[in-house]
């Protein structure tokens, strides 16, 4: 939820094991994801011991927070038939009923919610990511180790970050600083006062000076120009002769879509149950990579060329995302360079057509 | 909303291991379910041969490797409305395609080189649900089309260790999903047992096998060679 | 010349055909039995990745997977030198009595149970399990949600229930957790009451009713020798590992060695009217198609595994093998009882489930043993749902495979199973009249046999012919048909 313009400016701090005992706390009266280990990966799940969460990882969690406020398969209804009349179950009233509290988010998935917030809550609101967005508690974690494929500096999407979380911790040693971004932030403050003590200028200076070293790792390793500030060259490349040569590398496996925070695209399937009279409505994530994704109802598929269909990806989150909702739709997490078999590199691509 | 007139069905199985069939009857509860929505009346498995005209489905399971067996593909068709092919073998050949690869006495022929096929349901074995929807949305009249998922997304989506990552041949990038990404998830990599996805770039993953000093099977090689020519996907 | 055909063998795996050759008078003369499917698994694994044939065996086979599966495992083990976990071997073990479970609850239930819930003299129509669950809905209700139950136990263990995928060199690719052995435990104990149930079904009712049947010595009766895995140190039963054992006609042990030297105890016959071949005890020797203490026949499955073993390691099942010798004497030649066998070897699987369930080791990471030196030479034995599996391979250095060798238990009772069906249908076959109820109960004696023809003829070389060969009663050729 967006805080009007209007900043809350208080910090505290906390420490350690005051911090385990503020997750114990919420854990009992809400759903915590957290980053969990999973062999030898991070994920954001369910956390079932507060001893499981990793509370300084390093990198990002393999799937974004999308996967929590829009989940891979969801069963939007489900409706009966008996007779002449349709019973429908929308299963809003449970949602509404959840408490969700995910954290140990980065920057670069904070800055996602925003722009999933402009497509689920314009002017048709998505009930079912209203109600999740409603009872969902975020707290972030400032990254302080960029690893190789993160970029968010050059989306202005991070390492700093000055909005779009309730409550944001950063390491100060062997303290949490903690930022307030929201009035549900700023209850949790309250109701746990005795866990916390009010930041020092000391540490503030020391936030400050963290973030700008992340920044420069992360310019260190990266030559880029801002993504906000490549439409036009992107625009005017459209027709570039690269494409082929990037798309015939492209695999369509689809990984990209799925991993990206800002990938939001759907299919709905209805399955029936023609003895008892019953189905269900659900909805589950799509990738503009595969074939099948611009597939109408006469059968016709307006992207057969795989190269359209990486253009598609690109030009989506960098043009076409403006022209919609106003901003850039990438927010530099990597996770797409990450997982690509076959290391498509969108900062490469955007390099490249921005020369 | 049981059909007054329950369609007439018919189970074949060709050179096959039978496991897809099984995998019908590993449907349990829903297999009752179907068998109150359908008339089983060919089934030798199960023990049914009644007497019958035309079908309106007839499914085959098993790849075309002799001449008897493509005269029975061409029966079967004849007095067949549906035909849907059952499983790799019947799609794509599966393992009796290896067999041609080594030894050549006999061609062996998925069962669309023989034969008009109006639904294909892919896997070694089938996914029983998978099964069991094609049936219900032919039963609605629905139109079946395929999902281009790819093993590797929904692999991703299980947030499971990448066995490509670790040097370990894997296909799932080429091959086609819907099946949960089972072998991967078990630390097993995709072999390709749902064919190949479409629009599968298989030059591409050669190369990525190439650059992981991955080492390179024949049979992928042949794989891409057939697709470039503009081959049946086998 | 009258040709009576049965064609084709309904509600077997894989493709058969029956021949029986009658003479003028009715009488029958002769019956063959053969494959009309080859596979040929053996020439085409060469050159394969030696640790990818635990994937591509279970292919030779859509309903018994999983025993193909673990003997290509332990196979692959003896190749890399590797022994596997003990917490490998139970997990295997776990699953793979699972698979007993859903193999002879598929083979009873939806192949045999027919002939024996319905009648043997029902017609034709009615002896399937369609008709079955028309007739007795909830009773088939019932049975395909239990055999679920193993089918899921399979597939959270092996990935997929038909096909899996866990056996790696040296263990299983993944452990199991908690929350899986709890699910696992709760299902074994519904599989336990299950079974038992069954048995006393089978004690009270079925066998009853056929009692004349299953207990009569001029058919579905022969004096063979048996062979089947037993426990190393107590000779109960095991599916998975222990030494191999065999009885011979009054139950006494003539052999017992160790998969390796599989070859120094078994020879293959090859006939020329069909292209299984008839494995025989190679002491003993080839005599012919008939049974007997002099003649080298010997039977695998429910039957010889019951005749070998000594006893039954689980308490319930021990009862049920107790009532059950009681009634067949040791060892037990009737072929009917069969079905008997194999009820308790369900309820022993379902029993041995809970016990691996509630050991702690089973809940281990340590799954896979990457210590062992390559040997290139390995013996895989367990004992499928219808007796004995042998897998055999050589692999060069680079890991490739050079031999595969694979005995099947269908084909070791081939040679039995012909004289069976000779026995049965000279006694029924009698003065011309051939009722489908006749030969239906020839069929039976398939049923009892459980044969798995896909799995039987998996040798090379490649054409498909089916030759029907009709002799007169002096033995010559009279007619011989030939399709390519």
């Amino acid at each position: 939820m967006s805080i009007s313009g209007v900043k809350l400016l208080r910090s505290y701090l906390i420490t350690k094991s005051n911090l385990y005992e503020l997750l114990e706390r919420i854990s009992e009266r809400n759903k915590l994801y957290a980053p969990l280990r999973h062999g030898d990966q991070v994920v954001l799940d369910l956390a079932k011991s507060i001893n499981d969460i990793l509370i300084d990882y390093i990198g990002h969690s393999t799937l974004p927070l999308k996967k929590i406020l829009i989940p891979p398969r969801e069963i939007l209804y489900e409706y009966w038939i008996e007779k002449k009349s349709v019973t429908i179950n929308d299963n809003l009233d449970k949602i509404a009923s959840e408490r969700i509290v995910i954290f140990g988010i980065r920057a670069c998935d904070i800055k996602s919610i925003e722009i999933l917030d402009k497509v689920f809550l314009r002017e048709f609101h998505d009930p079912y990511y209203k109600k999740r967005r409603e009872n969902t508690v975020i707290i972030g974690l400032t990254c302080v180790s960029p690893d190789k494929n993160c970029f968010c500096y050059f989306t202005r999407s991070g390492p700093e970050i000055t909005s779009g979380y309730d409550l944001l911790l950063t390491k100060i040693n062997e303290h949490y600083l903690v930022d307030v971004g929201s009035e549900k932030g700023e209850s949790i403050i309250i109701s746990n006062k005795e866990l916390f003590s009010d930041a020092t200028p000391e540490s503030l200076e020391v936030k400050a000076r963290i973030v700008k070293e992340t920044i420069i790792k992360i310019k260190d390793k990266n030559d880029l120009p801002f993504f906000n500030e490549v439409y036009d060259q992107l625009v005017k490349r459209f027709d570039s002769r690269e494409w082929k040569e990037i798309s015939s590398l492209c695999l369509s496996c689809g990984k990209c879509n799925f991993v990206c925070p800002t990938c939001t695209c759907f299919d709905i399937i209805d399955e029936f149950d023609p003895i008892r009279n019953r189905g269900k409505r659900i909805r589950v994530w799509d990738s503009c990579h595969f074939l099948s994704f611009t597939r109408v109802a006469s059968g016709e598929i307006f992207r057969k060329d795989r190269s359209s269909r990486i253009k598609q990806r690109i030009y989506h989150k960098i043009v076409y995302s403006v022209n919609d909702i106003g901003t850039i739709s990438c927010t530099g997490c990597g996770r797409c360079i990450e997982v690509c078999p076959v290391g498509i590199d969108i900062r490469e691509i955007v390099r490249n057509l921005a020369r | 909303m049981i059909p007054k007139q329950k369609p007439r069905v018919g189970i074949f199985n060709l050179s096959s291991c039978e496991g897809c069939i099984v995998q019908i009857l590993n449907l349990g509860e829903k297999l009752l379910d179907l068998l109150k929505l359908f008339n089983i009346v060919d089934c030798r498995v199960l023990g049914v041969k009644e007497d019958y005209n035309k079908l309106d489905i007839a499914i085959i399971e098993g790849c075309v490797m002799s001449f008897e067996e493509e005269v029975k593909a061409r029966e079967i068709r004849e007095r067949s409305e549906i035909v849907i092919a059952l499983g790799d073998c019947a799609v794509s050949g599966n393992i009796n395609f290896m067999k041609d690869i080594t030894n050549k006495p006999h061609k062996s022929k998925p069962l669309s080189e023989v034969i008009k096929v109006d639904h294909e349901i892919p896997g070694c074995p089938i996914s029983s649900e998978e099964f069991y929807r094609v049936l219900i949305d032919i039963l609605m009249g629905k139109k079946i089309t395929k999902k281009s998922i790819t093993v590797c997304s929904e692999c991703v989506l299980r947030e499971n260790n990448c066995l490509l990552e670790k040097g370990v041949p894997c296909l799932g990038p080429i091959t086609r999903g819907d099946c949960n990404a089972i072998c991967p998830s078990n630390n097993r990599p995709c072999f390709g047992c749902r064919g190949l996805a479409d629009d599968a770039n298989i030059d591409a993953l050669i190369k990525a096998f190439r650059d992981r000093n991955i080492p390179i099977s024949q049979y992928l090689i042949a794989l891409n060679q057939m697709k470039h020519k503009g081959g049946e996907e086998r | 010349m009258k040709l009576v055909k049965i064609e084709p063998i309904s509600r077997l795996e894989g493709e058969g055909r029956i021949l029986i050759i009658v003479d003028d008078s009715g009488k029958v003369k002769d019956v063959y039995f053969e494959i009309l499917e080859l596979k040929g698994f053996e020439k085409f694994c060469i050159g394969r990745p030696v640790e990818e044939m635990p994937r591509i065996v279970t292919r030779i086979c859509g309903v018994c997977p999983w025993a193909h599966h673990m003997a290509s495992g332990k196979a692959v083990d003896g190749v890399f030198g590797r022994e596997p976990t003990p917490t490998a071997k139970k997990i295997r073990e776990l699953a793979y009595c699972a698979h007993q479970i859903d193999s002879h609850a598929l083979h009873f239930y939806f192949l045999a149970a027919p002939d024996l819930l319905v009648s043997p003299n029902a017609s034709k129509a009615e002896r399937n399990v369609i008709y079955l669950f028309k007739k007795h809905p909830e009773i088939v209700r019932e049975i395909v949600k239990h055999r679920n139950y193993a089918v899921k136990i399979e597939s959270m263990i092996g990935g997929k229930s038909i096909h899996p995928v866990c056996c790696v060199p040296g263990g299983v690719s993944k452990p199991l957790d908690k929350e899986k052995v709890e699910k696992i435990s709760e299902m074994a104990k519904e599989l336990v009451k299950f079974s038992e149930k069954w048995i006393d079904n089978w004690e009270r009712n079925i066998f009853d009713k056929y009692h004349d049947l299953i207990m009569s010595r001029d058919k579905y009766y022969l004096e063979t020798y048996y062979m089947g895995l037993v426990n190393r140190r107590d000779n109960s039963l095991n599916f998975y590992d222990g030494d191999i054992r065999v009885v011979d006609t009054k139950g006494r042990e003539v052999h017992r060695f160790k998969p390796s030297e599989y070859l120094n105890y078994i020879s293959e016959r090859v006939e020329p009217w069909t292209y299984t071949k008839f494995p025989y005890l190679k002491k003993i020797g080839w005599k012919g198609f008939v049974d007997g203490q002099d003649s080298g026949v010997y039977r695998v499955g429910p039957l010889a595994r019951l005749n070998v073993i000594e006893k039954i390691s689980t308490e319930k099942a021990q009862q049920a093998y107790e009532r059950y010798l009681a009634a067949g004497g040791k060892p037990v030649h009737f072929s009917m009882f069969a079905h008997w066998a194999r009820l308790i070897e369900m309820l022993y699987a379902s029993e041995r489930i809970l016990e691996l369930t509630q050991d702690e080791d089973i809940l281990s990471d340590d799954v896979i043993n990457f210590d062992g030196e390559y040997v290139g030479e390995g013996f895989g034995v367990v004992e499928a749902p219808r007796g004995i599996l042998y897998h055999h391979y050589q692999a060069d250095e680079n890991k490739l495979v050079t031999m595969a060798n694979m005995i099947v238990p269908t084909t070791q009772n081939n040679a039995p199973l012909c004289i069976d069906i000779k026995k049965s249908t000279i006694n029924i076959i009698n003065g011309g009249e051939i009722t489908e109820a006749a030969l239906n109960r020839i069929e039976m004696a398939f049923r009892a046999y459980d044969p798995c023809l896909a799995c039987s003829a998996h040798s090379l070389p490649g054409r498909l012919p089916i030759k029907i060969e009709i002799y007169d009663a002096n033995g010559h050729l009279i007619n011989e048909f030939r399709r390519d």
